[in-house]
């Protein structure tokens, strides 16, 4: 039987069929099959440090920066941070910091962080840059770090990685609405494709639940960095982090609704990186409890 | 009825107001709280009060005043999320017509965070952080909000959702959820991103799992239903859900009550009934067998 009616539905999802039938309904065929980076496209770090953030949840800036440099080092393969940030970047890279400013933000002391170990590894203070917003924020960059912290979304399922460049769009109503499975596509658009250099996640203190405002009850203290160059895999540790813990909150299974099919979209229709977990090699440093993967 | 955006006090112990309420309007609430937006726009929206209690430290206490067309919408985006501990804040519970208190809760706090509903407000108060006595200045807030206030009861369709549909299904009432649009179906259980019900702002709708067994030999079914303007549109919307998740299936049509019948498909994920009434469509989803599915049929259209 053909299913392939260009309506992505629940069915799709079981199926795994998300990709075919939203690739059949696009027109925009030569924005398929990209690639953000080569090298080690699938792997995935996570930082823990039980210090990270206190009892009453504020981050702790020496904590996390050291956090930050064993993020970057484990990563690159590099001695040292100024080295991995040179690894990941040109010299001459107007850099944008893509942190979320909205429901369960990017924490400040992190993008501090960022940002004085970039100066530290000579990259100059008026060429690092807020580029959260608009269009014209990745325009204006040749370089992007996406900040997004770990979080569901009512609208996507998940929405971390994948969805923290829909501002980018114009369109950020219609991306969360009939739109959300082709979040993909703001990272091929010509001001965004093949400029995020890194994408590093705040899962110090993420929201389990999707909302669509912070519940207390499902925060959870982490304490975690992630990141990788792959954005879908680092999405799909994400997930799956997520995933586990409402399994644990709930002692039954606790699938997102509606289904993170951006995730799926972003591998098959996009070709921006792996979702499925097996591809996914990840490596994990420091506080190792409760580590969900 | 409109009952207006209460006064709020202007101190509760050491918590005092810290400046003029802000007010958010549908052109303004995307700025407020991005995506979040639909929800509320939704469960149609009227504005929003924003008020910050401080104590002169760092645990500020945000209240924010949701003024919504009616009750049924309040009840609506209580109905998001039923977890929580029920706390008693107003002056009595909802009472049906039959003069039975609801059996749903009207105010649930966990965790720093109280949601409630007062006539056709929707309130949310949320400190930083939880202790014993922020959450006894919550409560004392929520108490000033409702004072005097009787709540009315859920609306009429959440209510004559059926206890129990027979051969051991049984109505889970943490699971009803009361909405308009297909996006916030799809937070209880998704279908599709597109609108294949052809739901919309005057389209009343209700889901819910109902259940058989326990423990892990548990079972769950969802059931849907829409209210529609009438019959012809409750046909035309069957039609698009049948062309749009349904492409080119044959199904086995089983009779029910009162002349419905039902359309049977066997689905990746079990046996999905569907059906019109006058101007109700009803489905079920992810029943686990054809002899299970018949029975349900039989039942259809559930709420007559």
């Amino acid at each position: 039987m053909d299913h392939s009616n260009g309506v992505v539905t629940r069915r799709d999802f079981i199926r795994g069929t998300v990709g075919a039938t939203l690739g059949a309904s696009l027109l925009r065929p030569e924005w398929l099959q990209g690639k953000e980076r080569g090298a080690n496209p699938s792997r995935v770090v996570i930082v823990r440090d039980r210090d990270a953030i206190d009892g009453e949840h504020r981050a702790r800036p020496a904590v996390l920066e050291r956090m930050l440099r064993q993020t970057l080092t484990k990563l690159t393969g590099k001695e040292t941070a100024g080295d991995a940030w040179r690894d990941l970047l040109a010299p001459g890279d107007v850099v944008g910091l893509v942190p979320t400013p909205h429901l369960n933000p990017t924490h400040d002391e992190l993008v501090a962080a960022v940002r004085k170990t970039l100066i530290a590894a000579g990259f100059p203070e008026e060429r690092i840059r807020n580029a959260q917003g608009g269009p014209e924020g990745p325009e204006r960059c040749t370089a992007l770090i996406s900040m997004p912290a770990l979080k569901g979304h009512w609208l996507t399922g998940i929405g971390t990685v994948i969805k923290n460049y829909i501002m980018f769009s114009g369109n950020s109503r219609g991306d969360h609405r009939e739109d959300s499975a082709k979040l993909g596509e703001i990272w091929k658009l010509p001001s965004v494709e093949g400029k995020t250099k890194l994408v590093l996640v705040d899962a110090l203190f993420p929201l389990c639940d999707k909302g669509p405002q912070p519940d207390p009850r499902y925060k959870w203290a982490y304490k975690g960095l992630i990141a990788g160059l792959d954005p879908v895999a680092v999405e799909t540790v994400c997930l799956k982090i997520i995933t586990a813990k409402r399994e644990a909150l709930k002692g039954e299974p606790w699938p997102l609704s509606p289904p993170p099919i951006c995730v799926e979209a972003a591998d098959k229709v996009y070709g921006l990186g792996t979702s499925r977990l097996s591809g996914i090699e990840i490596d994990t440093v420091g506080w190792n409890e409760d580590l969900l993967v | 009825m409109d009952v207006g955006t209460p006064e709020l006090p202007e101190c509760v112990d050491e918590w005092k107001l810290k400046g003029p309420a802000q007010r958010i309007t549908a052109d303004t609430i995307f700025d407020y709280m991005n995506g979040a937006g639909e929800l509320y726009l939704a469960y149609h929206f009227i504005d929003l009060t924003v008020s910050e209690y401080g104590n002169g430290g760092d645990n500020d206490i945000l209240v924010e005043i949701y003024r919504l067309k009616d009750a049924a919408d309040a009840f609506g985006l209580l109905s998001l999320d039923w977890g929580g501990e029920s706390v008693a804040v107003g002056p009595s519970p909802a009472r049906g017509p039959d003069r039975r208190p609801s059996p749903y809760s009207e105010v649930l706090y966990g965790a720093g965070l109280l949601r409630m509903r007062s006539g056709n407000l929707y309130i949310r108060i949320m400190a930083v952080r939880d202790t014993p006595q922020v959450k006894k200045v919550i409560l004392r807030l929520a108490h000033a909000l409702t004072a005097g206030r009787d709540n009315p009861p859920p609306p009429e369709l959440v209510r004559r959702m059926p206890e129990a549909l027979g051969a051991g299904w049984e109505l889970n009432r943490e699971t009803i959820g009361y909405f308009y649009s297909h996006l916030v179906m799809n937070s209880w259980y998704y279908l599709s991103h597109e609108n294949i019900l052809n739901l919309g702002p005057e389209t009343e709708s209700v889901v819910a799992a109902y259940e058989n067994g326990s423990g892990t030999a548990r079972v769950r079914i969802r059931v849907l239903v829409i209210c529609y303007s009438g019959p012809r549109e409750a046909a035309e919307a069957l039609d698009r859900f049948r062309a749009a998740y349904l492409p080119g299936a044959e199904p086995e049509i089983v009779g029910g009550g009162g002349g419905g019948r039902m359309a049977l498909f066997h689905v990746e994920d079990g046996w999905l009934g569907v059906g019109v009434a006058g101007r109700l469509l009803a489905a079920f989803f992810a029943c686990p067998s054809l002899e299970a599915a018949r029975g349900l049929a039989g039942r259809f259209p559930f709420l007559l």
